[in-house]
């Protein structure tokens, strides 16, 4: 299978059997091969300028052409060559500084030199890539908020935690990561099934999906309300058309044409329904009586595989339901393009009293909301709205300074810890005090213009 | 660098229960103040208290651990005695310092030691109080003048008794993140890096 990454391609045929961290170069063919460690000559005084004041950039300081540097590449010419080739090649190179010829190196290796290094998948690596290349699919989560979260929701080994996200299951991942196989996850999803994309680059061993459930949120009012039942059911994913990415910008198509709940039969009468069918097969012309009872037999195979698949996934969301039931969940993380109050409102239900919960949202306002129903709701205390400032620094000798600021881009946390609920009384009366409003302006005097 | 041992209970707690903290301080009491603290909590199975100097003496153990976090004056001179605590391949090294130029002496022990993917940033936490707002809308005057009055005439009664009582009107309600006054502008820079 060909890779295509950072404009290289090539077959990861070569990489199975080498430890994780190992570096590879690209050959010609698109092989990889275990890359040599190679003696950096640094004991050479370079050549090199004080300052820029004298370098014109016209854009002719490189004499190779395209035409050559294509060249130097089909006839095998390593990447280290063709950076040496450039170097010499270049009118202007020994007039640059020092820092200013590193520079130029450094971005000369990374065009020409191809090195592949395949690293362990960790929740750092995978939440870093996912920010970096497909934000949208994560709601913009920045990495630190995410390790903010895992943070503020205590998400330990043991833990029964409650999951609602729509980051492609980086977010899943992630607490997976962190509770090691123990305890137990429900994973709350919209439409047809959850989406776990990203949860699969994870690479955790099979024992890791024992205790990981879902449920759908469509059953979720019923279920508060006790009316619940598994008589009608979003369709089987496996059915339809694999949704294998969720578009958090887009429409989703896909998902409700899944959601269409189908009427599905019993389990009792799943059962009839064989059984009809097996008297069926008895009245068939005796010509194609061999042929047809091979394809009946498929067909009753295939229909009989599907009902006990049917009659599992019912199992499996009546254990499911009756785990959110017990209502003693030891944390709740939500982090979807959904507005989250109505999610919070629900399946802060289902989560034990003194356990932290942590809602993340792309944006500010719809957790300011958020806050405010909390306060009205009450049985909620140490809500924080917060987020994280990050920044990268370049730290060199002589050359240290910041990177690049990615404040206000990673989103925001609204964090808190449940207690018991006393219904009789809400938090309406605190929330009066929790209002500051400016402090009002003073009375006008009639006299007074400057007021 | 244990200290008051706050971040070392984190950290037994995102390891447990399979995993092990070994957390050197060179500071006496303050390592036996740490270990009373673990068994008072219950946590004393998770971890393992050394008393020594972290950059002379190292961390006591070799090539096992998957990670070293460094919270110390002069954590350069403890790199190389962290490369060797860690495992043979892909651990993963954290050094926290408040000044730029210890961040530079590390930054520059790391990559002597042969460390990778040496990657120094820093964190903010930004909070916010959620408040109703009120703010007052101006009072601009009227589309329609007297022309009677040609500008605002200051010492007319009645222009001043309007101007008053429209300021006092209007006002739009809003809720509002709002920071807070002062908030941490700088705790130290964290510097990671990778042992390959």
């Amino acid at each position: 299978r060909k890779i295509i990454f950072e404009k290289q391609w090539f077959y990861l045929d070569n990489a199975i059997g080498h430890i994780y961290g190992t570096t590879f170069e690209v050959t010609n063919g698109g092989n990889l091969q275990p890359k040599q460690e190679v003696e950096e000559t640094t004991t050479e005084t370079k050549e090199a300028g004080t300052d820029n004041r004298n370098i014109v950039d016209d854009g002719k300081s490189q004499k190779l052409t395209h035409d050559d540097i294509k060249a130097l590449k089909d006839k095998g010419i390593k990447g280290q060559e063709i950076v040496q080739q450039l170097i010499e090649n270049s009118t202007t190179f020994r007039d640059k500084t020092e820092f200013a010829q590193d520079k130029y190196i450094k971005k000369k290796k990374k065009k020409y030199e191809a090195v592949i290094t395949i690293v362990k998948p960790s929740t750092r690596i995978l939440s870093t890539m996912y920010y970096a290349r497909e934000p949208g699919k994560i709601n913009h989560l920045r990495y630190d908020t995410l390790a903010q979260m895992l943070t503020l929701g205590n998400i330990r080994a043991g833990n029964k935690m409650i999951v609602m996200e729509t980051c492609s299951g980086l977010v899943l991942g992630a607490v997976m990561e962190r509770m090691g196989g123990y305890g137990s996850i429900i994973q709350m999803y919209p439409g047809g099934g959850p989406v776990r994309a990203a949860t699969s680059c994870f690479g955790f061993p099979k024992p890791f999906f024992d205790n990981l459930h879902e449920f759908p949120l469509s059953k979720v009012q019923s279920l508060l309300s006790g009316t619940f039942s598994t008589e009608t059911l979003p369709s089987d994913p496996e059915d339809n058309a694999l949704v294998e990415e969720e578009s958090n910008g887009l429409p989703e198509e896909k998902q409700t044409s899944l959601q269409d709940a189908e009427e599905e039969p019993a389990t009792e009468a799943a059962m009839e329904i064989t059984q009809t069918e097996e008297q069926e097969t008895m009245d068939i012309n005796a010509e194609d009586v061999e042929f047809k009872q091979n394809k009946e037999k498929e067909n009753k195979e295939n229909v009989r595989e599907k009902q006990i698949k049917q009659f599992e996934r019912r199992k499996k969301l009546m254990e499911t339901a009756a785990l959110l039931n017990e209502k003693n969940a030891d944390g709740l993380i939500v982090a979807s393009k959904f507005h989250p109050t109505p999610l919070l409102l629900s399946l802060l239900e289902f989560v034990a009293p003194s356990r932290p919960f942590v809602v993340y949202c792309q944006y500010k306002e719809p957790l300011l909301e958020c806050y405010t129903k909390l306060r009205e709701r009450g049985g909620v205390i140490n809500l924080k709205l917060s987020e994280t400032w990050l920044r990268n620094y370049q730290v060199l000798p002589d050359r240290s300074h910041p990177k690049l600021t990615m404040s206000g881009g990673g989103g925001y946390l609204l964090s808190g810890i449940t207690v018991v609920l006393d219904k009789g009384k809400s938090d309406s009366s605190n929330s009066e005090a929790l209002k500051m409003e400016e402090p009002s302006p003073k009375r006008c005097k009639v006299q007074d213009l400057h007021c | 660098g244990t200290g008051s041992g706050s971040l070392s209970h984190a950290l037994i707690r995102t390891v447990a229960p399979t995993g092990h903290l070994y957390t050197v301080e060179f500071h006496q009491q303050r390592a036996e103040k740490a270990q009373e603290e673990f068994r008072e909590h219950g946590v004393e199975h998770l971890v393992t208290v050394t008393n020594q100097d972290v950059c002379k003496n190292g961390f006591g153990v070799s090539n096992i651990a998957d990670a070293v976090f460094l919270d110390i004056p002069s954590p350069w001179e403890a790199i190389g005695h962290a490369k060797s605590a860690l495992k043979a391949e892909g651990g993963r090294i954290c050094s926290f310092s408040p000044c730029i130029e210890q961040v530079q002496r590390t930054c520059l022990a790391m990559e002597e030691y042969g460390f990778t993917e040496i990657n120094t940033l820093e964190i903010l936490l930004r909070v916010y109080n959620v408040r109703t707002i009120s703010l007052q809308i101006p009072d601009l005057g009227n589309a329609a003048e007297d022309n009677s009055s040609a500008g605002f005439d200051s010492s007319d009664p009645s222009n001043q008794g309007s101007l008053c009582s429209n300021l006092q009107q209007g006002t739009v309600q809003f809720k509002s993140g709002v920071p807070l006054r002062e908030m941490v502008g700088h705790t130290g820079y964290l510097t990671f890096a990778t042992k390959s």
